[in-house]
């Protein structure tokens, strides 16, 4: 009887401990403190201008062991900027292409960030340089970053700190390349009563909007801000004119069922210098209207990203709040 | 037990005045009972022994009755051999010449399997999966083929005769529990009472029984009243690799004392990991509780109070390419690392106790009758991860994956092979944890959000709550007024209120989360239209701020009424059974939405409509006209439903039984089947109508001794279901709502069992077959809305799916190229049916039972065969066919509509028991199951579609989403010890 027992003592003792040393472990079981942030500093060798001057023509693939550091200037949560972000340090900005949605979850504006460049892709596009992936099709000089772990192995978080005060620049610095990519402040520019977008129909047949302002006195347009505009004339949804008489009852319904958010550059004049505001059709305020005082002249401080693209001098705004757009 | 059998020997013994007679009137008789099901035993055969003479052999009739006379007074051992039940013996003592009746022998089945609970295989995580099909239990251990099926087909999932498990009907005391919700199978909420829920009655495919009509795929009872659990002491421990590692068991009950109480109760702990699947775990408890009175002979109520609360880690499906990169077909996405430790973001927790009043009134033989009060309430929740204006966590997010960056096949449009090699080697290498959530990066995101002051979160944990509130009432009587004629009937009741709702369960290191719809602010930039509760916006002009504990998202009652009234009746004359049953219900059911939604706000509570800024939010429906509501209560669905049912028996001497079945039933449609977006609104399917089922069995079987056959030929169609679901449409760019409606399906097969004696003694061959053929038979009607506006869209409303039922194979030329006909028509070679997925249609097993000196060892082969994917809806559109270019070609018709069909498999199981008895007191045992011997580690056991579609760089047609799979688990084990006192 003893015996029986001990064995069932036994047996149970040697489940039990078996039943322990694998699972209890891993199981998550109550309240921890959050994690904390890990910051990393690296070695810089090169700094963003030495980076830049390296690019002469085509795709430059880096294979030396060449490190940045800048300092994060921009942020995509107003959806102006798309899978991308600046940095810059004291010797000028960058745009990373770093092919992810919601960046500024991981990297906040401020933010140090040091990038390993080796393996990585420096390339231009209408005159900005950018730094990416290497791009097979060759559609573009760089492709957006994209991977987790080229990302994970290129880009390094460092510490959080005050934001980069923006440069103020003058007319004369909009057509300087030293200042493409930098976090600038424009002040009194003035509304330019122009616009610039492109439309398609349901062919792909585009239909350029220029020289006019055609009633947009929107930053851009979302899907819904197009059809809204689109219909406006007779408020139903039937063919009618739009854009100034571009599009007519004979092609309206051919625009209206591909309508979709639509980017827009809307110009400002800084003395002789034409700036386009370009905003994004997928931005949080693309609907919204710029402000009267700015839409009926009143001088005007802008804040965001200078920009070049082709010849014409753009300009990238993070936001529409009173931070960026000051009149 | 044992103890009381001595002492009532002894008891007789003493008291006993022997004498001889010349002529003999003592004799024995006695019913031989399941243990496990309180069901008679037929063809079971009895020895009766005196010292090593064999005094009498009988056999058990079909009512499981036996009686020997003839014999003298004095002391014989009696011994019982019935197939699939372990050898008994017992001491019978025969005196005064009187007839002996021992009453119920039950015996103990002689499967080893039966200790891991049901609810395993019911529990498998299907919500949010787009899994809609859970996997079946057999009922009965009194069946050849169900004990057979019951064990060695559950790891294939194997649905009995192809049906879903919701046809099984299961009672719990007389009770209907099937959910009242969904109809699933409702053993998820006593798992890890095995021994409390252990007794049960039932009836398989079509037949009926005394405490309901039931349907066509069998019914059960567990009676879990106190007197019913085995008495004594029982202590258990078990150890498994597959599910968790360990579980202690504890049970006692009282059996029926003299003063008429009994009492029961059983606890248990089920606890860990499993060797197979990652993350997934258990941290559960079980409690069960009862006591029962007898008020003489005739009355007896009983009460009872049992739950099964805890958590559970879950697992999750991905697609071949993931699970080919980890070299794991167990990989498990649901997981990270936090803080050194597994956290599985997929929790599913509940406590939802149970409390029975039952009371039986037996005034006589012929009649007795029964009611019950049952109330189920208390949470469930399960956990999922929720973010805003956020990246998707997931690691296999299908933008994470190697495939997402290059494909060999130039129309993706996916050539960048250097990222594809980066992403390989992280997800092959699981560099910095690539194959796992990343819980502190959610973290940090959430920590470094709010600058300045608080911090909004944007990844949080939600847990979705559906919450029940279930009464139930229930009577029913049996009546026998002589031996040819068995009457039974009831009617019962139910009330259920069920709530539907999210709460913030863990805000991951952030301050707050606000209760806005994320995905409206996707399509509207109108700050009440976003609004999960518009009411308390316009009340406090902002959106709800909320914390942990808070409810969001969505919160609605699903109110439940059924009633039903039902009778059978059975009469028997010579040899010959004849059966009858009928049945008439009432269902009705309605959404009652206590947020007011900023999409669908309705009209005012004065029947004015809603407005903001300016802009009219109230919204009426396209095709009715009606205004779409979210806040109160919906239009309420009434259904009338009957069911009938005809049986024929006959018997014939030495253990045959011929017997036939139909039925024809017309239910109701199910809550989660009837509205189109319960979390927005209270829109219905259209054409929500009963299904119709019509269904035959023709059977034979044989049992007597060791022998146990059993043929079922069978045939069902089912008419009219329906179906919804939601999901991401890339032809539209919206999330959409998809109601199917017209569903038909078509059931037939063989179903063989049989368990024979071997020549070598002591071992038998045992065998089980299905094998039938369950198909599609209709082409569904769809109606696709979106989500957000409840637009329909023009090319998927009303229209018939045309590929459900089956796709095309079209004749091809010697190079490849599709055979066309004289107008340029590709030829349609043949037409291949489409199947209900997720069960093989061939399952089959033999293998050899070895049974002596209470060892038990089974060892065989299970093999099964086609089986299929779970098919998605929009892959069988004509849109998905034609592609964006309109155009519908052969290839693209082909390669979207066909339906994956899995690889067969042979396994090998081993199951070995052994218990020994002390001093006929004491009884300690073990078992081990060893299941998958051969450890197959590439059997799917099911999956789905994803509903995704890829554009093609030719602009020319769409390529599918890779699907999700659920695999087996190679070997595994169950080691259970226990000890009975």
């Amino acid at each position: 009887m003893k015996k029986i027992y001990t064995m069932a003592a036994l047996a149970a003792a040697i489940l039990t401990i078996t039943s322990c040393k694998e699972e209890w472990e891993p199981v998550f079981t109550g309240d921890y403190d959050a994690p904390e942030e890990q910051v990393t500093e690296l070695d810089v060798t090169t700094t963003i201008a030495e980076l830049k001057a390296m690019y002469t023509s085509g795709p430059l693939k880096i294979d030396d062991d060449i490190v940045i550091k800048g300092q994060v200037t921009t942020s995509d949560k107003a959806g102006n900027l798309y899978r991308t972000f600046y940095i810059q340090d004291e010797t000028g900005g960058i745009e990373i292409k770093i092919g992810k949605s919601y960046t500024n979850m991981d990297y906040r504006i401020g933010q140090w960030l040091y990038i390993k460049c080796e393996g990585l892709t420096l390339g231009q596009y209408g005159g900005m340089l950018q730094l990416g992936y290497d791009d097979p099709t060759g559609s573009y000089e760089t492709a957006y970053i994209e991977v987790q772990y080229i990302i994970d192995t290129h880009i390094f978080k460092g510490k959080r700190d005050t934001p980069v005060a923006p440069k103020v620049l003058g007319e004369n610095d909009l057509n300087n390349a030293e200042n493409y990519g930098i976090y600038c402040e424009v002040q009194g520019v003035t509304y330019g009563n122009e616009i610039f977008a492109i439309i398609y129909d349901d062919s792909d047949n585009s239909l350029y909007l220029s020289e006019g302002q055609f009633g947009v006195d929107t930053w851009a347009m979302s899907e819904n801000g197009f059809k809204a505009y689109m219909t406006a004339t007779t408020g139903k949804e039937e063919p009618q004119e739009a854009f100034g008489g571009k599009i007519t009852e004979k092609n309206w319904q051919a625009y209206y069922n591909a309508a979709a958010a639509l980017s827009v550059s809307q110009y400002f004049k800084l003395g002789n210098v034409d700036l386009q505001v370009r905003s994004s059709g997928y931005a949080s305020f693309a609907d919204e209207k710029l402000p009267a005082d700015v839409l009926s002249g009143t001088p005007t401080t802008l804040r965001g990203i200078l920009t070049i693209y082709n010849t014409n001098t753009q300009f990238l705004l993070i936001d529409n709040s009173s931070d960026y757009v000051i009149y | 037990m044992f103890k009381k059998l001595t002492i009532a020997v002894s008891a007789l013994l003493i008291s006993a005045v022997m004498f001889a007679q010349a002529l003999y009137t003592g004799g024995v008789k006695g019913t031989v009972i399941n243990r496990s099901g309180k069901a008679p035993v037929a063809g079971a055969q009895l020895t009766l022994l005196q010292g090593a003479e064999q005094i009498a052999q009988v056999s058990s009739s079909a009512d499981g009755t036996f009686f020997i006379e003839n014999l003298a007074d004095g002391m014989y051992d009696l011994v019982i051999v019935a197939a699939d039940f372990i050898e008994t013996r017992v001491n019978v003592t025969v005196n005064g010449g009187y007839i002996k009746n021992m009453f119920n022998l039950s015996l103990s089945p002689a499967t080893v399997t039966e200790d891991i609970d049901d609810s395993n295989f019911a529990e498998f995580d299907m919500n949010d999966s787009g899994y809609s099909d859970s996997p079946v239990i057999l009922f009965g251990q009194n069946d050849v083929f169900n004990n057979i099926a019951s064990y060695n087909f559950s790891d294939i999932r194997f649905k009995s005769r192809g049906y879903n498990s919701e046809t099984q009907d299961v009672y719990l005391a007389g009770v209907r529990l099937n959910d009242a919700i969904t109809g699933y199978s409702p053993y998820s909420l006593w798992s890890g009472l095995n021994e409390a829920t252990r007794s049960k009655d039932n009836a398989n495919g079509l037949e009926v029984s005394d405490f309901g009509n039931g349907g066509y795929n069998g019914m059960t009872n567990i009676n879990a009243n106190a007197s019913s659990v085995r008495p004594g002491w029982r202590a258990s421990v078990m150890t498994n690799s597959a599910y968790y590692r360990l579980r202690l068991m504890l049970t006692y009950a009282s059996g029926t004392l003299d003063n008429g109480w009994s009492y029961a109760f059983n606890v248990s702990s089920r606890l860990g990991g499993n060797d197979w699947i990652k993350g997934v775990y258990y941290r559960s408890l079980a409690y069960y509780g009862a006591v029962e009175k007898k008020f003489g002979d005739e009355h007896c109520l009983g009460f009872v109070l049992m739950a099964s609360p805890g958590e559970r880690g879950s697992q999750n499906g991905s697609t071949q390419e993931v699970y080919d990169l980890v070299g794991d077909n167990m990989y498990n996405s649901n997981w990270g690392y936090f803080n050194g430790k597994v956290r599985n973001s997929r929790v599913k927790r509940s406590h939802e106790p149970i409390a029975i009043l039952k009371y039986d009134y037996t005034p006589s033989t012929k009649f007795s009758a029964r009611a019950t009060a049952l109330f189920r309430f208390g949470w469930n929740g399960s956990t999922a991860l929720d973010w805003y204006n956020s990246a998707d966590p997931r690691p296999d997010y299908y933008r994470n994956l190697p495939s997402y960056f290059y494909m060999e096949n130039t129309d993706y449009g996916r050539q960048a092979y250097g990222k594809y090699l980066w992403a390989k080697e992280a997800w092959e290498r699981d560099l910095d944890g690539t194959t796992h959530l990343n819980w502190d990066r959610m973290y940090l995101a959430n920590v470094t959000a709010g600058e300045d002051g608080e911090r909004r979160s944007n990844y949080i944990l939600e847990e979705r709550h559906i919450d029940q509130r279930d009464f139930n009432l229930a009577g029913s009587f049996s009546w026998h007024p002589d031996n040819n004629l068995t009457v039974n009937g009831g009617l019962n009741g139910k009330i259920n209120r069920t709530e539907y709702y999210k709460q913030i369960d863990d805000l991951l290191g952030g301050d707050y989360y606000l209760n806005a719809d994320s995905f409206a602010e996707r399509d509207y930039k109108s700050a009440a239209r976003v609004q999960n509760d518009l009411d308390y916006f316009f009340a406090n002009g902002e959106t709800p701020v909320i914390k942990e504990g808070d409810k969001f998202g969505y919160d609605y009652y699903a109110q439940i009424r059924k009633a039903a009234v039902w009778t059978n009746a059975s009469y028997t004359i010579a040899g010959l059974k004849l059966v009858g049953a009928a049945q008439v219900g009432y269902t009705s059911f309605w959404r009652d939405g206590l947020y007011r939604k900023g999409l669908f706000p309705g009209l005012s509570d004065t029947g004015e409509e809603i407005s903001y800024m300016g802009e009219v939010l109230t919204t009426y429906d396209p095709v009715t006209g009606e205004v779409i509501t979210s806040k109160g209560k919906s239009k309420t669905s009434d259904f009338v439903t009957y069911g009938f049912k005809g049986g024929l028996q006959y018997f014939i001497k030495g253990g045959h039984k011929l017997y036939a079945n139909a039925g024809y039933f017309s239910d109701a449609p199910t809550f989660n089947q009837a509205f189109v977006s319960p979390r927005t609104r209270n829109t219905i399917v259209p054409e929500l109508d009963n299904y119709k089922t019509t269904s035959f069995d023709v059977n034979y079987a044989y049992s007597n001794s060791s022998y146990s056959f059993r043929i079922t030929g069978f045939y069902t169609t089912i008419e009219d279901q329906s179906d919804v679901m939601s999901f991401y449409d890339d032809s539209q760019n919206s999330f959409t709502n998809f109601a199917m409606v017209g569903i038909d399906e078509r059931h037939m097969g063989v179903e063989l069992g049989f368990s024979v004696p071997l020549p070598v003694r002591n071992l038998s061959l045992k065998g089980a077959l299905s094998y039938g053929e369950y198909i599609y038979t209709s082409n569904p009607r769809m109606y696709q809305t979106v989500d957000n506006s409840a637009s329909i869209v023009s090319s998927t409303y009303g229209v018939t799916i045309p590929y459900w039922k089956s796709s095309p194979v079209f004749e091809k030329n010697a190079d490849g190229t599709y055979v066309t006909d004289s107008e340029g028509y590709p030829v349609e070679k043949k037409e291949q049916k489409h199947y209900i997925p997720s069960t093989p249609q061939l399952a089959s097993y033999a293998g050899l039972s070895y049974n002596k000196n209470y060892w038990f060892i089974d060892l065989g082969v299970a093999y099964y065969r086609d089986s299929y994917l779970d098919m998605n809806p929009l892959y069988r559109t004509d849109m998905a066919t034609a592609g964006p270019d309109g155009i519908v070609t052969p290839v693209e018709v082909e390669y979207m509509t066909a339906q994956e069909k899995f690889d067969p498999v042979a396994l090998v199981n081993l199951s070995i028991g052994k218990s020994w008895y002390i001093h006929r007191k004491y009884q300690i045992g073990f078992n081990i199951n060893a299941k998958n011997l051969t450890n197959r580690k590439a059997v799917k056991t099911g999956g789905y579609e994803q509903t995704r579609l890829i554009d093609s760089a030719s602009g020319e047609r769409y390529y599918r989403f890779d699907s999700k799979y659920f695999y087996m688990a190679g070997t595994n084990y169950m080691l259970n010890v226990y000890f009975k006192f």
